[in-house]
């Protein structure tokens, strides 16, 4: 039932939007975005997180066999030669919000009066961090779902507040670029909050603003305090990336409101991108940090974990084809007061993807995952603490808008 | 950023067909020039000009001008026309991605894409900002002081041009040999000066004196560049590795 109205919804809306923005390029209003229908078989012994169970993947046997639509809308408009409006909208079939807004803020790009430029960004985005989803809508333009660190990037942060940028502008006789990045914001006191009670995840499905997803909403103000992030970074023309950044959302970890708890969370994050030769990309992420959660009892709080995630892609694109192939690492170390519950969890996922372009606007993307999970909190209700879980995703997909430039 | 060294009077003496190869340092940059000219004869001649890197590659897209200097200087050249000039903006570059204009030459921005570039720079020779909506003409910028206007897009930031404003109606870009040919050039002293995107230090311009000679015969004048250049910038893909779309 909601998928059929999200069909309708999104062609609708998607065809309105093509008659508007195909005779032009002139870029007062641009809208770029893509409706796409899957084909899903998964096998898990788990119930999918979305259905607030603990599988790690969107899809469980419920859905398999089943078509699954998802769309996105995003739009820049500017409003003076410095002064742009960004907005996304995603439309989804699972979860609490079929549609939603992920991003919606202003960038003002002050003209440079000194090789570093100035860029400020205020309302809610994300972090520059993620080197896998480039793409608008930030999306993977390498596969249908994202890796461990950059799906639970979606589903918990969003920068709600100001970031300002510097980037080393000119001169550029070497086409190296440097950056560096600060954020205040606020409402992000429940990020952590998700990874810590159902661990590591493998999906596509972004948060969006507001929303509550599987029972923890992580864009909530608690404690009205701030929370920051840093970040640096180098290009060298779009042969090599180098970032690094640290995250820390300061929450009160006794701050309660609502049904939703503050989990202090912090996290540092390296992440590189080259090419290789024979036209090979490589790019890998790495993040490691604590989550923290509830009063000091007995000389601890109610909850420490620690998590880390890396993971190593490869992709070449071959005309109108692209084959790519990632490897996910993950792991998360609760450390608590009562000795029988140190939930541990450790596991990898592989997934490869094939993606076809019949034209610029129409695709097809073939992907399967298969995610090896220990994890020692499922022993209570699942009496075991191993799992496979795999998914095979056909996806066809329609593009309309110009890419940003 | 960009300084420009005062252009060197020195008048280099009496110098019939070449002039001996000098080695000069500016920057982390050196440059070497060698003069070899040869005049018809004629009261303006063909100068032609080569520019090579240290290790005798030729270097392209190098500017490159010639500033009557001393008491040999030929007839005043400030009273002849400035004219114009035109970097466009396509597919995301600069083109030219170096021009060279004598002051007082107005450029004009036509902006070929058919997006909005934001062209900006804040050289000390030229500071100014100029949105360039797609499909709307604008104003041409004057440029009235000589030296290197670095040139931004506000907008994409791997966009970046330059612009050499010269004192001296004397001046070209080598091809792709690194040769230039510049005619009706007078006999007399000059200053010659040559400068290259690829410097290390993108701001410095390298100079050297000679007399030039009306004489007998062709006249090839040989301008050899050397110095540890940076490698030409690889191309930007065309979307296919990196594609964000």
């Amino acid at each position: 039932m909601r998928t059929g109205c999200i069909s309708l919804i999104a062609s609708s809306v998607f065809a309105t939007l093509l008659a508007t923005t195909a005779r032009g390029e002139e870029e007062a209003n641009t809208f770029v975005g893509a409706f796409d229908q899957s084909f899903v078989h998964a096998s898990t012994p788990l119930v999918s997180w979305v259905d607030h169970g603990p599988g790690k993947l969107r899809f469980d046997e419920s859905s398999d066999g089943a078509l699954v639509p998802r769309a996105f809308v995003d739009y820049r408009g500017r409003i003076t030669p410095t002064l742009l409006a960004h907005a996304t909208v995603n439309a989804n079939s699972d979860g609490d919000a079929e549609i939603g807004v992920t991003e919606a803020y202003l960038e003002y790009r002050p003209v440079p009066s000194s090789p570093w430029a100035r860029r400020w960004r205020f309302g809610a985005f994300y972090p520059h961090v993620s080197l896998e989803n480039a793409a608008a809508g930030w999306r993977s333009p390498y596969m249908s779902s994202s890796s461990a660190i950059n799906t639970w990037l979606g589903e918990e942060f969003r920068t709600i507040g100001a970031e300002l940028s510097f980037t080393r502008a000119l001169p550029t006789a070497v086409p190296q670029r440097f950056g560096a990045q600060l954020a205040v914001y606020g409402a992000n006191d429940v990020a952590g909050g998700l990874l810590a009670e159902r661990g590591w995840a493998v999906h596509d499905r972004q948060t969006a603003l507001f929303e509550n997803v599987a029972g923890i909403e992580p864009f909530h103000e608690l404690d009205n305090r701030l929370g920051y992030y840093l970040g640096v970074d180098w290009r060298y023309v779009d042969r090599a990336r180098l970032q690094a950044f640290h995250y820390d959302n300061l929450a009160d970890p006794e701050a309660v409101a609502g049904g939703q708890y503050g989990w202090r969370t912090f996290f540092d994050a390296l992440g590189g991108q080259v090419e290789l030769p024979l036209g090979v990309g490589l790019i890998a992420q790495w993040m490691s940090g604590t989550t923290i959660v509830g009063p000091w009892i007995g000389g601890a709080r109610a909850a420490t974990d620690d998590f880390d995630a890396a993971f190593l892609m490869a992709t070449r694109a071959f005309g109108p084809h692209r084959a790519s192939l990632r490897y996910d690492d993950f792991s998360l170390t609760q450390v608590d007061p009562t000795p029988d519950d140190n939930d541990l969890e450790r596991g990898h996922a592989w997934t490869a993807s094939y993606a076809y372009a019949f034209t610029p606007r129409l695709g097809l993307t073939a992907e399967w995952m298969t995610i090896e999970t220990r994890h020692d909190g499922w022993m209570g209700m699942y009496l075991f603490t191993d799992a496979r879980e795999s998914l095979s995703r056909v996806a066809l997909s329609w593009r309309f808008g110009a890419p940003p430039h | 950023m960009e300084t420009l060294p005062s252009y060197g009077a020195f008048a280099g003496g009496r110098t019939s067909r070449a002039v001996t190869p000098v080695l000069r340092r500016a920057g982390h940059c050196c440059l070497l020039i060698v003069l070899a000219w040869q005049a018809v004869p004629s009261l303006a001649d063909t100068a032609i000009v080569e520019v090579v890197d240290g290790n005798d590659q030729p270097v392209a897209d190098a500017a490159v001008f010639l500033t009557p200097s001393g008491e040999s200087s030929p007839e005043k050249v400030s009273d002849q026309p400035r004219g114009s000039a035109i970097m466009d903006q396509v597919g995301y570059q600069f083109v030219p991605r170096v021009l060279i204009v004598r002051t007082g030459t107005e450029v004009a921005f036509p902006n070929s894409d058919n997006v909005l570039h934001h062209v900006y720079s804040f050289s000390d020779a030229k500071r100014f900002e100029l949105p360039l909506y797609a499909g709307t003409s604008h104003p041409p910028v004057t440029f009235d002081r000589a030296g290197l206007v670095t040139l931004g897009c506000n907008i994409h930031d791997d966009m970046v041009g330059y612009i050499l404003v010269v004192d001296t109606p004397y001046f070209g870009k080598t091809d792709a040999s690194g040769r230039l040919e510049l005619d009706n050039v007078p006999p007399g002293a000059y200053d010659v000066a040559a400068w290259s995107s690829r410097q290390r230090d993108t701001g410095a311009i390298l100079h050297e004196s000679f007399v030039l000679e009306a004489s007998r015969g062709k006249a090839p004048l040989t301008l050899a560049l050397a110095g540890q250049l940076r490698v030409p910038p690889p191309e930007r893909h065309a979307g296919a590795l990196w594609q964000a779309y």
